[in-house]
Protein backbone atom coordinates (compact mmCIF):
# COMPACT_ATOMS: atom_id res chain seq x y z
CA UNK A 1 0.00 0.00 0.00
CA UNK A 2 1.25 3.44 -0.63
CA UNK A 3 2.96 5.69 2.56
CA UNK A 4 0.56 8.71 3.25
CA UNK A 5 2.31 11.24 4.71
CA UNK A 6 0.34 14.37 6.55
CA UNK A 7 2.36 17.29 6.79
CA UNK A 8 1.32 20.37 8.19
CA UNK A 9 3.29 23.76 6.13
CA UNK A 10 3.88 26.76 8.76
CA UNK A 11 3.71 30.56 7.64
CA UNK A 12 2.42 34.03 9.14
CA UNK A 13 -0.72 33.73 7.84
CA UNK A 14 -0.92 29.83 6.82
CA UNK A 15 -1.56 31.66 2.91
CA UNK A 16 1.17 32.04 0.68
CA UNK A 17 4.43 30.74 1.60
CA UNK A 18 3.03 27.30 3.48
CA UNK A 19 1.18 27.13 -0.12
CA UNK A 20 4.66 26.65 -2.11
CA UNK A 21 6.00 24.98 0.75
CA UNK A 22 2.82 22.44 0.78
CA UNK A 23 2.76 22.27 -3.23
CA UNK A 24 6.86 21.43 -3.72
CA UNK A 25 6.45 18.59 -1.02
CA UNK A 26 3.79 16.88 -2.41
CA UNK A 27 5.50 17.49 -6.00
CA UNK A 28 8.29 15.74 -4.54
CA UNK A 29 6.91 12.90 -2.52
CA UNK A 30 4.60 11.94 -5.18
CA UNK A 31 7.36 11.72 -7.50
CA UNK A 32 9.36 9.49 -5.00
CA UNK A 33 6.03 7.04 -4.57
CA UNK A 34 4.64 8.45 -1.58
CA UNK A 35 1.23 10.33 -1.06
CA UNK A 36 0.84 13.58 0.72
CA UNK A 37 -1.93 14.94 2.62
CA UNK A 38 -0.82 19.02 3.99
CA UNK A 39 -2.94 21.51 5.57
CA UNK A 40 -1.53 25.17 6.09
CA UNK A 41 -1.56 27.30 9.07
CA UNK A 42 -0.26 30.01 10.85
CA UNK A 43 1.82 29.67 14.03
CA UNK A 44 -0.63 29.90 16.10
CA UNK A 45 -2.89 27.19 14.56
CA UNK A 46 -0.46 24.31 15.24
CA UNK A 47 -1.83 23.03 18.50
CA UNK A 48 -5.53 23.05 17.39
CA UNK A 49 -4.05 21.12 13.88
CA UNK A 50 -1.88 18.80 16.04
CA UNK A 51 -4.85 17.89 18.01
CA UNK A 52 -6.92 16.91 15.21
CA UNK A 53 -5.29 13.65 14.93
CA UNK A 54 -1.79 12.39 13.61
CA UNK A 55 1.03 14.07 11.42
CA UNK A 56 4.33 12.72 10.62
CA UNK A 57 6.06 16.54 10.27
CA UNK A 58 5.70 20.29 10.71
CA UNK A 59 7.68 22.24 8.06
CA UNK A 60 7.85 25.79 8.36
CA UNK A 61 8.71 29.38 6.87
CA UNK A 62 8.01 31.86 9.39
CA UNK A 63 9.85 30.13 12.62
CA UNK A 64 8.88 27.62 15.03
CA UNK A 65 10.43 26.21 18.12
CA UNK A 66 10.93 22.71 18.35
CA UNK A 67 10.83 22.72 22.07
CA UNK A 68 7.52 23.82 21.73
CA UNK A 69 6.68 20.53 19.88
CA UNK A 70 8.46 18.15 21.41
CA UNK A 71 6.65 15.00 19.87
CA UNK A 72 6.76 16.09 15.82
CA UNK A 73 9.70 16.85 14.15
CA UNK A 74 9.84 20.14 13.18
CA UNK A 75 11.13 20.84 9.82
CA UNK A 76 13.12 24.52 9.19
CA UNK A 77 11.87 24.89 5.19
CA UNK A 78 13.08 28.19 3.82
CA UNK A 79 15.46 26.35 1.69
CA UNK A 80 11.85 25.55 -0.56
CA UNK A 81 11.30 29.43 -0.88
CA UNK A 82 14.72 30.60 -1.97
CA UNK A 83 16.00 27.95 -3.61
CA UNK A 84 19.36 27.04 -1.60
CA UNK A 85 19.01 24.20 -0.11
CA UNK A 86 16.02 22.84 -1.18
CA UNK A 87 17.17 19.28 -1.66
CA UNK A 88 18.38 18.99 1.98
CA UNK A 89 14.96 20.27 3.41
CA UNK A 90 13.64 17.70 0.81
CA UNK A 91 15.88 14.93 2.16
CA UNK A 92 14.65 15.26 5.47
CA UNK A 93 10.62 14.58 4.33
CA UNK A 94 11.61 11.76 2.70
CA UNK A 95 13.89 10.71 5.39
CA UNK A 96 10.58 10.23 7.78
CA UNK A 97 8.41 8.96 5.06
CA UNK A 98 10.83 5.94 4.81
CA UNK A 99 10.92 5.47 8.28
CA UNK A 100 7.24 5.39 8.55
CA UNK B 1 -10.24 48.64 -27.79
CA UNK B 2 -13.98 49.37 -26.75
CA UNK B 3 -14.55 45.72 -28.33
CA UNK B 4 -12.15 44.08 -26.12
CA UNK B 5 -13.17 46.01 -23.18
CA UNK B 6 -17.05 44.43 -23.71
CA UNK B 7 -15.25 41.21 -23.87
CA UNK B 8 -13.42 41.51 -20.71
CA UNK B 9 -16.65 43.22 -18.50
CA UNK B 10 -18.67 40.14 -20.36
CA UNK B 11 -16.21 37.34 -18.60
CA UNK B 12 -15.28 39.16 -15.77
CA UNK B 13 -12.06 39.06 -13.69
CA UNK B 14 -12.51 34.83 -12.75
CA UNK B 15 -12.24 34.34 -16.65
CA UNK B 16 -9.72 37.31 -17.77
CA UNK B 17 -6.95 37.17 -15.23
CA UNK B 18 -6.70 33.31 -15.17
CA UNK B 19 -5.97 33.36 -19.37
CA UNK B 20 -3.61 36.10 -18.76
CA UNK B 21 -1.98 34.10 -16.15
CA UNK B 22 -1.90 31.09 -18.64
CA UNK B 23 -0.06 32.70 -21.32
CA UNK B 24 2.75 34.51 -18.99
CA UNK B 25 3.48 30.84 -17.54
CA UNK B 26 3.77 29.54 -20.96
CA UNK B 27 6.51 32.48 -21.78
CA UNK B 28 8.55 31.58 -18.70
CA UNK B 29 8.65 27.71 -20.10
CA UNK B 30 5.72 26.01 -17.68
CA UNK B 31 4.90 22.69 -18.81
CA UNK B 32 1.44 23.15 -20.59
CA UNK B 33 -0.48 20.75 -17.81
CA UNK B 34 0.97 22.99 -15.07
CA UNK B 35 0.09 26.34 -17.01
CA UNK B 36 -3.67 24.71 -17.42
CA UNK B 37 -3.76 23.91 -13.70
CA UNK B 38 -2.30 27.01 -12.21
CA UNK B 39 -4.76 28.80 -14.71
CA UNK B 40 -7.97 26.77 -13.35
CA UNK B 41 -6.37 27.54 -10.02
CA UNK B 42 -6.46 31.35 -10.06
CA UNK B 43 -10.21 31.31 -11.19
CA UNK B 44 -11.02 29.17 -8.25
CA UNK B 45 -9.09 31.60 -5.94
CA UNK B 46 -10.95 34.81 -7.36
CA UNK B 47 -14.76 32.83 -7.14
CA UNK B 48 -13.72 31.68 -3.57
CA UNK B 49 -12.78 35.43 -3.08
CA UNK B 50 -16.07 36.69 -3.79
CA UNK B 51 -17.80 33.48 -1.81
CA UNK B 52 -16.21 34.77 1.50
CA UNK B 53 -17.18 38.18 1.41
CA UNK B 54 -20.82 37.85 -0.42
CA UNK B 55 -21.34 35.31 2.92
CA UNK B 56 -19.77 37.54 5.23
CA UNK B 57 -22.17 40.98 3.97
CA UNK B 58 -25.23 40.37 5.22
CA UNK B 59 -23.72 39.73 8.90
CA UNK B 60 -21.66 42.94 8.26
CA UNK B 61 -24.53 44.72 6.83
CA UNK B 62 -26.54 44.09 10.34
CA UNK B 63 -24.16 45.68 12.11
CA UNK B 64 -23.31 48.25 10.24
CA UNK B 65 -26.67 49.95 9.10
CA UNK B 66 -27.03 51.31 11.85
CA UNK B 67 -23.41 51.73 13.04
CA UNK B 68 -22.48 55.87 11.93
CA UNK B 69 -25.94 57.11 12.84
CA UNK B 70 -25.45 55.54 16.29
CA UNK B 71 -22.46 56.13 17.47
CA UNK B 72 -21.29 58.78 15.33
CA UNK B 73 -17.96 56.63 14.32
CA UNK B 74 -18.02 57.25 10.29
CA UNK B 75 -16.29 54.35 9.13
CA UNK B 76 -17.50 53.74 6.49
CA UNK B 77 -14.59 51.87 4.61
CA UNK B 78 -14.13 48.11 4.73
CA UNK B 79 -10.90 47.05 4.97
CA UNK B 80 -10.88 43.74 3.20
CA UNK B 81 -7.24 42.75 3.81
CA UNK B 82 -4.26 41.81 1.78
CA UNK B 83 -5.67 38.70 0.26
CA UNK B 84 -8.52 40.74 -1.40
CA UNK B 85 -6.15 43.34 -1.98
CA UNK B 86 -4.26 41.29 -3.56
CA UNK B 87 -6.59 39.19 -5.60
CA UNK B 88 -7.97 42.90 -6.74
CA UNK B 89 -4.73 43.87 -7.87
CA UNK B 90 -3.59 40.91 -9.78
CA UNK B 91 -7.02 41.62 -11.95
CA UNK B 92 -6.11 45.12 -13.43
CA UNK B 93 -4.48 45.74 -16.81
CA UNK B 94 -1.78 47.71 -14.91
CA UNK B 95 -1.51 44.44 -13.03
CA UNK B 96 -1.28 41.50 -15.91
CA UNK B 97 1.00 44.16 -17.72
CA UNK B 98 3.32 44.27 -14.92
CA UNK B 99 3.40 40.30 -14.09
CA UNK B 100 5.16 40.34 -17.48
CA UNK B 101 7.30 43.76 -17.75
CA UNK B 102 7.72 44.46 -13.47
CA UNK B 103 9.26 40.87 -13.47
CA UNK B 104 11.57 40.86 -16.85
CA UNK B 105 12.73 44.35 -15.12
CA UNK B 106 12.87 43.24 -11.60
CA UNK B 107 15.68 39.61 -13.43
CA UNK B 108 17.33 43.01 -15.91
CA UNK B 109 18.34 44.69 -12.84
CA UNK B 110 20.20 42.12 -11.09
CA UNK B 111 21.24 40.54 -14.32
CA UNK B 112 23.17 43.80 -15.71
CA UNK B 113 24.86 43.55 -11.87
CA UNK B 114 22.81 46.96 -10.90
CA UNK B 115 22.06 45.28 -7.35
CA UNK B 116 23.13 42.01 -5.26
CA UNK B 117 18.97 41.76 -5.01
CA UNK B 118 17.21 39.14 -6.82
CA UNK B 119 13.71 40.22 -6.39
CA UNK B 120 11.94 37.71 -8.54
CA UNK B 121 12.23 35.07 -5.74
CA UNK B 122 8.85 36.75 -3.94
CA UNK B 123 7.16 37.50 -7.35
CA UNK B 124 3.59 37.15 -5.62
CA UNK B 125 4.76 40.60 -3.43
CA UNK B 126 4.29 42.60 -6.52
CA UNK B 127 0.75 43.47 -6.22
CA UNK B 128 2.11 46.24 -4.02
CA UNK B 129 3.48 47.80 -6.65
CA UNK B 130 0.73 47.17 -9.26
CA UNK B 131 -1.62 48.92 -6.57
CA UNK B 132 -0.19 52.56 -7.24
CA UNK B 133 0.06 51.77 -11.24
CA UNK B 134 -3.50 51.43 -11.05
CA UNK B 135 -3.98 54.67 -8.95
CA UNK B 136 -2.06 56.45 -11.06
CA UNK B 137 -3.90 54.88 -14.64
CA UNK B 138 -7.18 55.70 -13.03
CA UNK B 139 -6.08 59.22 -12.08
CA UNK B 140 -3.79 60.28 -15.22
CA UNK B 141 -4.96 57.94 -17.60
CA UNK B 142 -1.17 57.60 -18.54
CA UNK B 143 0.40 54.08 -18.93
CA UNK B 144 3.62 55.70 -19.11
CA UNK B 145 3.50 57.58 -15.65
CA UNK B 146 1.77 54.20 -13.83
CA UNK B 147 4.58 52.08 -15.15
CA UNK B 148 7.17 54.96 -14.79
CA UNK B 149 5.66 54.59 -10.70
CA UNK B 150 6.03 51.34 -10.41
CA UNK B 151 9.81 51.08 -11.68
CA UNK B 152 10.84 53.69 -9.92
CA UNK B 153 9.26 52.15 -6.49
CA UNK B 154 11.19 48.58 -7.31
CA UNK B 155 14.35 50.60 -7.49
CA UNK B 156 13.62 52.15 -4.15
CA UNK B 157 12.42 48.85 -2.64
CA UNK B 158 15.79 47.05 -4.23
CA UNK B 159 17.78 49.67 -2.31
CA UNK B 160 16.13 50.02 1.59
CA UNK B 161 16.13 46.27 1.13
CA UNK B 162 19.90 45.94 0.00
CA UNK B 163 20.66 48.47 3.36
CA UNK B 164 18.52 46.60 5.42
CA UNK B 165 19.49 43.11 4.68
CA UNK B 166 22.79 42.95 7.23
CA UNK B 167 20.09 43.94 9.54
CA UNK B 168 17.33 40.89 8.34
CA UNK B 169 19.51 38.17 8.20
CA UNK B 170 21.31 38.92 11.43
CA UNK B 171 17.99 39.45 13.33
CA UNK B 172 15.69 36.67 11.80
CA UNK B 173 18.50 34.42 11.13
CA UNK B 174 18.11 33.66 7.14
CA UNK B 175 22.16 33.84 5.69
CA UNK B 176 21.63 35.31 2.25
CA UNK B 177 18.53 36.59 2.07
CA UNK B 178 16.66 39.56 2.07
CA UNK B 179 12.95 40.76 2.71
CA UNK B 180 11.84 42.40 0.03
CA UNK B 181 7.52 42.74 0.61
CA UNK B 182 7.13 46.97 -0.48
CA UNK B 183 4.80 47.28 1.85
CA UNK B 184 7.08 47.35 4.61
CA UNK B 185 10.63 48.02 3.11
CA UNK B 186 9.47 51.27 1.31
CA UNK B 187 9.00 52.34 4.75
CA UNK B 188 12.27 51.88 5.85
CA UNK B 189 13.33 55.62 5.77
CA UNK B 190 10.77 56.66 8.30
CA UNK B 191 11.31 53.60 10.71
CA UNK B 192 14.93 54.61 10.58
CA UNK B 193 14.28 57.93 11.73
CA UNK B 194 11.79 56.65 14.17
CA UNK B 195 14.38 54.79 15.95
CA UNK B 196 17.20 57.43 15.71
CA UNK B 197 14.44 59.40 17.88
CA UNK B 198 13.91 56.25 20.18
CA UNK B 199 17.30 55.82 20.61
CA UNK B 200 17.94 59.83 21.06
CA UNK B 201 14.93 59.74 24.36
CA UNK B 202 16.72 56.18 25.96
CA UNK B 203 13.80 54.19 24.72
CA UNK B 204 16.59 51.66 23.86
CA UNK B 205 17.64 50.86 27.64
CA UNK B 206 13.55 49.60 27.95
CA UNK B 207 13.98 45.82 27.18
CA UNK B 208 10.34 44.19 27.57
CA UNK B 209 11.10 39.90 27.23
CA UNK B 210 8.51 38.83 24.93
CA UNK B 211 8.40 35.26 26.31
CA UNK B 212 6.14 36.02 29.25
CA UNK B 213 4.10 37.86 27.27
CA UNK B 214 3.68 35.86 24.15
CA UNK B 215 2.38 33.01 26.59
CA UNK B 216 -0.36 35.32 28.03
CA UNK B 217 -1.71 36.41 24.94
CA UNK B 218 -1.32 32.97 23.11
CA UNK B 219 -4.94 32.41 22.76
CA UNK B 220 -4.48 35.56 20.05
CA UNK B 221 -2.22 33.38 17.80
CA UNK B 222 -5.33 32.04 16.44
CA UNK B 223 -6.88 34.39 13.35
CA UNK B 224 -10.30 33.04 14.57
CA UNK B 225 -10.12 34.17 18.45
CA UNK B 226 -8.88 37.75 16.94
CA UNK B 227 -12.22 37.53 14.76
CA UNK B 228 -13.90 36.96 17.51
CA UNK B 229 -13.03 38.90 20.05
CA UNK B 230 -12.46 42.25 17.87
CA UNK B 231 -16.15 41.11 15.66
CA UNK B 232 -17.67 41.42 19.64
CA UNK B 233 -16.20 44.54 20.00
CA UNK B 234 -17.35 46.29 16.91
CA UNK B 235 -20.97 45.11 17.34
CA UNK B 236 -20.98 46.37 20.69
CA UNK B 237 -19.79 49.86 19.76
CA UNK B 238 -22.11 49.41 16.68
CA UNK B 239 -25.21 48.40 18.66
CA UNK B 240 -24.24 50.43 21.83
CA UNK B 241 -27.69 52.03 22.01
CA UNK B 242 -29.71 48.69 21.43
CA UNK B 243 -27.23 46.58 24.11
CA UNK B 244 -31.10 45.80 26.24
CA UNK B 245 -32.73 44.26 23.32
CA UNK B 246 -32.24 40.87 22.79
CA UNK B 247 -32.07 40.87 18.65
CA UNK B 248 -29.61 43.28 18.47
CA UNK B 249 -27.24 40.67 20.90
CA UNK B 250 -27.74 37.86 18.86
CA UNK B 251 -27.02 40.62 15.50
CA UNK B 252 -23.41 41.10 17.67
CA UNK B 253 -22.70 37.24 18.51
CA UNK B 254 -23.88 35.77 15.05
CA UNK B 255 -21.35 39.27 13.30
CA UNK B 256 -18.68 38.07 15.68
CA UNK B 257 -19.23 34.30 14.87
CA UNK B 258 -19.27 35.39 10.99
CA UNK B 259 -15.71 37.06 11.80
CA UNK B 260 -14.01 34.78 13.25
CA UNK B 261 -15.39 32.58 10.20
CA UNK B 262 -13.80 34.89 7.91
CA UNK B 263 -10.72 35.52 9.37
CA UNK B 264 -10.23 31.42 9.22
CA UNK B 265 -11.19 30.80 5.76
CA UNK B 266 -10.11 33.94 3.80
CA UNK B 267 -6.51 32.91 4.05
CA UNK B 268 -7.63 29.35 2.76
CA UNK B 269 -8.79 30.94 -0.21
CA UNK B 270 -5.71 33.30 -1.04
CA UNK B 271 -3.65 30.03 -0.22
CA UNK B 272 -5.32 28.58 -3.25
CA UNK B 273 -4.94 31.80 -5.45
CA UNK B 274 -1.65 32.04 -4.69
CA UNK B 275 -1.19 28.49 -5.72
CA UNK B 276 -1.62 29.68 -9.37
CA UNK B 277 1.60 31.66 -8.69
CA UNK B 278 3.73 28.49 -7.70
CA UNK B 279 4.61 27.58 -11.62
CA UNK B 280 5.69 31.16 -11.80
CA UNK B 281 7.92 30.95 -8.72
CA UNK B 282 9.83 28.09 -9.46
CA UNK B 283 10.31 28.98 -12.92
CA UNK B 284 12.41 32.42 -11.33
CA UNK B 285 13.96 29.90 -8.65
CA UNK B 286 15.80 27.59 -11.13
CA UNK B 287 16.97 30.76 -13.03
CA UNK B 288 18.81 32.83 -9.84
CA UNK B 289 20.43 29.11 -9.13
CA UNK B 290 22.78 29.23 -12.01
CA UNK B 291 24.08 32.75 -10.91
CA UNK B 292 24.56 32.34 -7.55
CA UNK B 293 27.52 30.74 -7.21
CA UNK B 294 29.73 33.85 -9.17
CA UNK B 295 28.67 36.84 -6.98
CA UNK B 296 26.87 38.54 -4.02
CA UNK B 297 23.37 37.53 -4.35
CA UNK B 298 20.63 38.22 -1.82
CA UNK B 299 17.67 36.02 -2.56
CA UNK B 300 14.40 37.84 -1.89
CA UNK B 301 11.78 36.20 0.51
CA UNK B 302 8.85 37.28 1.70
CA UNK B 303 7.63 38.82 4.97
CA UNK B 304 6.04 35.70 6.39
CA UNK B 305 9.62 34.09 7.77
CA UNK B 306 9.78 37.11 10.48
CA UNK B 307 5.67 36.59 11.22
CA UNK B 308 6.44 33.63 14.29
CA UNK B 309 9.25 35.15 15.72
CA UNK B 310 8.90 36.18 19.31
CA UNK B 311 9.18 39.87 19.52
CA UNK B 312 7.52 40.50 16.21
CA UNK B 313 4.45 38.40 16.95
CA UNK B 314 3.96 39.91 20.48
CA UNK B 315 4.14 43.12 19.13
CA UNK B 316 1.67 42.45 16.43
CA UNK B 317 -0.48 41.48 19.15
CA UNK B 318 -0.20 44.16 21.52
CA UNK B 319 -0.76 46.54 18.75
CA UNK B 320 -3.83 45.74 17.88
CA UNK B 321 -5.81 47.51 20.47
CA UNK B 322 -3.54 50.62 19.73
CA UNK B 323 -4.86 50.39 16.18
CA UNK B 324 -8.39 49.86 16.81
CA UNK B 325 -8.41 52.68 18.57
CA UNK B 326 -6.73 54.96 16.47
CA UNK B 327 -9.34 54.09 13.96
CA UNK B 328 -11.79 54.51 16.03
CA UNK B 329 -10.57 58.20 17.89
CA UNK B 330 -8.37 59.70 14.53
CA UNK B 331 -10.42 62.67 13.45
CA UNK B 332 -11.03 62.19 10.06
CA UNK B 333 -10.68 58.25 9.61
CA UNK B 334 -13.09 56.40 7.59
CA UNK B 335 -11.36 53.00 7.93
CA UNK B 336 -12.98 50.26 9.60
CA UNK B 337 -9.92 47.87 10.07
CA UNK B 338 -11.04 44.08 10.86
CA UNK B 339 -9.04 42.25 8.22
CA UNK B 340 -6.14 43.80 8.84
CA UNK B 341 -5.45 43.04 12.30
CA UNK B 342 -3.71 39.22 12.15
CA UNK B 343 -1.13 40.88 9.43
CA UNK B 344 0.17 43.64 12.27
CA UNK B 345 2.67 41.65 12.83
CA UNK B 346 4.58 41.85 9.50
CA UNK B 347 4.30 45.53 9.67
CA UNK B 348 6.32 45.45 12.70
CA UNK B 349 8.75 43.60 11.24
CA UNK B 350 11.16 46.81 10.19
CA UNK B 351 11.08 48.24 13.64
CA UNK B 352 11.75 45.00 15.17
CA UNK B 353 15.03 44.08 13.11
CA UNK B 354 16.19 47.50 13.25
CA UNK B 355 15.42 47.67 17.21
CA UNK B 356 16.87 44.70 17.66
CA UNK B 357 13.75 43.01 18.83
CA UNK B 358 12.78 46.23 21.08
CA UNK B 359 9.23 45.79 21.37
CA UNK B 360 8.44 49.16 23.04
CA UNK B 361 10.63 50.98 20.32
CA UNK B 362 8.60 48.91 17.39
CA UNK B 363 5.04 49.60 19.16
CA UNK B 364 5.24 53.38 19.33
CA UNK B 365 7.37 53.32 15.38
CA UNK B 366 3.88 51.08 14.50
CA UNK B 367 1.28 53.43 15.76
CA UNK B 368 2.72 56.02 14.40
CA UNK B 369 3.03 54.96 11.07
CA UNK B 370 0.02 52.95 11.48
CA UNK B 371 -2.06 56.81 12.13
CA UNK B 372 -0.12 57.64 8.70
CA UNK B 373 -1.57 54.60 6.67
CA UNK B 374 -4.83 55.26 8.01
CA UNK B 375 -5.10 58.75 6.66
CA UNK B 376 -3.61 57.54 3.44
CA UNK B 377 -6.01 54.52 3.10
CA UNK B 378 -8.79 57.21 3.72
CA UNK B 379 -7.64 59.37 1.16
CA UNK B 380 -7.39 56.89 -1.26
CA UNK B 381 -10.66 54.77 -0.31
CA UNK B 382 -12.46 55.95 -3.48
CA UNK B 383 -9.97 54.98 -5.68
CA UNK B 384 -9.88 52.04 -4.21
CA UNK B 385 -13.53 51.10 -4.20
CA UNK B 386 -13.36 52.71 -8.01
CA UNK B 387 -10.57 49.44 -8.48
CA UNK B 388 -12.45 46.78 -6.44
CA UNK B 389 -15.80 47.52 -9.04
CA UNK B 390 -13.56 47.88 -12.40
CA UNK B 391 -12.92 44.00 -12.02
CA UNK B 392 -16.11 42.85 -10.61
CA UNK B 393 -15.63 42.50 -7.26
CA UNK B 394 -18.41 42.83 -5.37
CA UNK B 395 -19.75 43.54 -1.48
CA UNK B 396 -21.94 44.85 0.46
CA UNK B 397 -22.84 46.29 4.03
CA UNK B 398 -20.03 49.25 3.49
CA UNK B 399 -20.09 51.98 1.26
CA UNK B 400 -16.27 51.88 0.28
CA UNK B 401 -13.76 49.59 0.01
CA UNK B 402 -10.16 49.62 1.32
CA UNK B 403 -6.68 47.92 1.87
CA UNK B 404 -4.78 48.74 4.78
CA UNK B 405 -1.91 47.28 2.85
CA UNK B 406 -2.44 49.78 -0.26
CA UNK B 407 -1.60 52.58 2.52
CA UNK B 408 2.08 52.32 3.05
CA UNK B 409 3.81 55.83 3.67
CA UNK B 410 6.53 55.10 1.77
CA UNK B 411 4.77 53.92 -1.43
CA UNK B 412 2.67 56.68 -1.18
CA UNK B 413 5.27 59.59 -1.01
CA UNK B 414 7.09 58.19 -4.33
CA UNK B 415 3.70 57.72 -5.84
CA UNK B 416 1.96 61.20 -4.55
CA UNK B 417 3.85 63.18 -8.07
CA UNK B 418 2.90 60.60 -10.20
CA UNK B 419 -0.57 60.80 -9.36
CA UNK B 420 -0.74 64.41 -9.84
CA UNK B 421 0.93 63.75 -13.02
CA UNK B 422 3.62 66.35 -11.77
CA UNK B 423 6.87 65.44 -14.41
CA UNK B 424 9.30 67.39 -12.83
CA UNK B 425 8.87 66.22 -9.21
CA UNK B 426 8.89 62.79 -11.19
CA UNK B 427 12.10 63.39 -12.37
CA UNK B 428 13.92 64.85 -9.30
CA UNK B 429 12.61 61.30 -7.37
CA UNK B 430 14.13 59.42 -10.08
CA UNK B 431 17.17 61.40 -9.98
CA UNK B 432 17.05 61.25 -6.52
CA UNK B 433 16.84 57.53 -5.96
CA UNK B 434 19.82 57.28 -8.53
CA UNK B 435 22.22 59.82 -6.20
CA UNK B 436 20.79 57.24 -3.20
CA UNK B 437 22.17 54.13 -4.67
CA UNK B 438 25.17 55.36 -5.81
CA UNK B 439 26.02 56.83 -2.24
CA UNK B 440 24.88 53.84 -0.86
CA UNK B 441 27.18 51.82 -2.92
CA UNK B 442 30.28 53.70 -2.24
CA UNK B 443 29.48 53.73 1.78
CA UNK B 444 27.85 50.68 2.13
CA UNK B 445 30.19 49.49 4.68
CA UNK B 446 29.55 52.23 7.01
CA UNK B 447 25.81 52.12 6.39
CA UNK B 448 25.85 48.70 7.73
CA UNK B 449 27.80 49.38 10.78
CA UNK B 450 26.03 52.41 11.58
CA UNK B 451 22.56 50.27 11.65
CA UNK B 452 24.35 47.62 13.83
CA UNK B 453 25.41 50.21 16.04
CA UNK B 454 21.98 51.48 16.34
CA UNK B 455 20.37 48.47 16.81
CA UNK B 456 22.62 46.99 19.43
CA UNK B 457 24.69 49.91 21.27
CA UNK B 458 21.84 49.52 23.99
CA UNK B 459 23.70 46.53 25.17
CA UNK B 460 27.05 48.31 26.10
CA UNK B 461 24.54 51.12 27.82
CA UNK B 462 22.83 48.71 30.09
CA UNK B 463 26.36 47.58 30.92
CA UNK B 464 27.26 50.98 32.14
CA UNK B 465 24.54 51.35 34.16
CA UNK B 466 24.69 48.08 35.72
CA UNK B 467 28.23 49.22 36.48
Amino acid sequence: MKKEMKIITVCGSGTISSKFLADRLKEELNAEGYGCETRECTNGEIPNLLATGHWDCICHASPVNQADFPDIPCINSVGILTGVGDDDVIEKVLEIARNK
Amino acid sequence: MEALKAVLDLFGNIVFVPVMLFFVALILKTPIKKALISALTCGVGLVGFNFVTGGYSPYLTAVMNTFAADTGFALEAMDLGWQYTAAIAYSTTVGVLFIGIGLAFQFLIFFVGWTPVFMPTDLWNNYSYIIWGTFTYQLTGSMLLAFWCMILQVLYVSLFAEVTQKRWETYYGYPGTVMIAAHHISNVPIFMALDWVWNKIGLDKINFRPDAIQKKLGFLGDPMAIGFIVGMLVGLVGKFKHLGELEAWATIVKFAVATAATMAIFPKVGSIFAGAFTALTDASKKIVKKSGKTREVYIAVNDALGYGESATLTTGLLSIPVYLVEAFFLPGNIVLPIMSLTSLAYRCEVPIMLGDGNILKAMLSHAIYAALSLYICTYNADLFTEMATSVGMTWEGASKVCGGIAAMPGMFAIYYAFSKGNYLVCVLETVLYFVLAILYKKNKPAVNDYLERQATSYKAKMEEAKA
